[in-house]
């Protein structure tokens, strides 16, 4: 399958700069898949899950917000955070997700609860990819069950 | 002429001054081995990001839109700089020269946002318009706070509240040279970002998904988080590496120091050697006659 470049850059690390077949990820209106050959175009990155093949083998990354960018025979991916799902700090997801509950209860500004929310989706995003780590044997369900959060 | 004790007690007090400078460097220097490490992390992020921003922009045309407006024809521009200084002192010209650069650039009266006890100190007594206290310290910053200072100066943009924004802090070029740097950040400017001597743009129309306006409020933001994370995080590697070279010079010039000390204490003792000796023969020779 062509391959083209393909880079998933955060604030804290490189992620992944290497070759890839097929790179999928959640834009503005649901999953997009990236393949050789795409149009040079630009477009968000919600969180959710990223899928990346590469020399036949798919990867999972879990990542926040950011924005792609794709030009000839190269994709740039910048997010605020991204982490590989076997990576994936489950305790400290599962505490962000507690302390974002409580906010989302107790806060009454707009902003804050805004920003609450978020925080509670990147914890939900990072669990389900993480859960499906553990499930690994399952690719179909593993698949449905990492679906973004609306 | 110096007695011995006076000597002594000077030698005593370099001695002292002496281990602190070298304690200092010690600790900045593995401070700047750590901020080291994350600038190596950061850099390419911050690099890309404005590659990346660069090229969008020149396609985007800037066509009226609110990242772009420049609003010439307002009276009283409101122009903002975030300021980085460091929380501390000692650490050679860092703090001064930033200061500097940033009088030479920020015309009287201007808004600052400033980061760092040092030109937090300095600012407060000058002709300028301190907007918005940050509480972050500079050390070790976080992208959590960068985020709200680069969320607070595009909200100020899009309301008005500021016409332009921009960011002072030290680009560390390698350990000894540390330069000043100035990054205008709003409005997006397509010409200053695709200034000359900048590799050429190559032939590439992206479309914006899902429109122009909705991508860049998306872009933008991110955007000014990664430049201000970027810039927060060399201002603080070049203040480390700042404050490892004047804890080293300081320390060499104690050295210095106690050498020539330890010379006119050698002196002093063989003149009060020599003048006992005399005093001794003297009053030998008063006994004889």
């Amino acid at each position: 399958m062509a391959e083209f470049h393909c880079e998933i850059l955060t604030p804290h690390r490189r992620l992944y700069a290497g070759n890839a077949e097929a790179v999928i990820f959640v834009t503005h209106d649901g999953e997009l898949e990236i393949l050789d050959q795409h149009e040079p175009c630009v477009m968000p990155v919600r969180i959710g899950l990223l899928r990346l093949r590469a020399d036949g083998r798919t990867r999972k990354a879990a990542v926040t917000e950011g924005f792609a960018r794709v030009k000839k025979g190269r994709l740039d991916i910048f997010v605020d955070a991204a982490e590989w799902d076997e990576e994936i700090d489950v305790p400290r997801a599962r505490s962000a997700l507690e302390r974002a509950s409580a906010r989302l209860s107790s806060e009454t500004l707009r902003w804050r609860l805004d920003a609450s929310a978020q925080a509670a989706a990147r914890a939900r995003n990072r669990l389900a990819i993480a859960a499906s780590v553990v499930r690994a044997e399952t690719p179909a369900q593993s698949v449905a069950e990492a679906s973004p959060q609306p | 002429m110096e007695t011995m004790r006076d000597i002594r007690n000077r030698m005593k007090s370099v001695h002292q001054s002496l281990q602190v400078t070298s304690a200092m460097k010690l600790i900045s220097t593995a401070k700047l081995r750590k901020a080291r490490r994350r600038l190596d992390e950061t850099l390419p992020y911050f690099e890309a990001v404005r590659g990346a921003i660069r090229e969008i922009e020149v396609y985007a045309g800037g066509n009226g839109e609110k990242w772009f407006d420049r609003r010439e024809r307002k009276e009283d521009r409101r122009v903002a700089t975030l300021v980085i200084t460091a929380d501390k002192g000692l650490a050679g010209g860092y703090n001064h020269s930033l200061i500097r650069f940033a009088e030479e650039h920020c015309p009287r009266g201007s808004i600052l946002l400033l980061l760092g006890a040092v030109g937090k100190r300095y600012f407060i007594e000058k002709d300028y318009r301190l907007m918005e206290d940050f509480a972050v310290s500079t050390k070790e910053p976080t992208f959590y706070e960068a985020s709200e200072i680069a969320a607070f100066a595009a909200s100020q943009f899009i309301s008005g509240g500021i016409d332009d924004f921009r960011v002072i802090f030290t680009r560390m070029h390698s350990t000894v040279k540390l330069e000043p740097e100035m990054i205008t950040l709003l409005p997006l400017d397509v010409e200053t970002i695709s200034a000359p001597g900048r590799r050429s743009l190559e032939d590439t129309v992206y479309s914006y998904e899902p429109d122009e306006e909705s991508l860049f409020d998306v872009l933008v933001p991110h955007y000014l988080k990664g430049i201000v994370y970027g810039a927060l995080v060399q201002a603080f590697a070049s203040e480390q590496a700042a404050r490892m070279t004047a804890m080293d010079s300081a320390s060499k010039n104690a050295d210095d120091m106690l050498d020539r000390l330890q010379l006119v204490y050698n002196r002093a003792r063989q003149a009060a050697i020599t003048s006992e000796v005399s005093e001794i023969v003297a009053g030998a020779a008063a006994l004889e006659d």
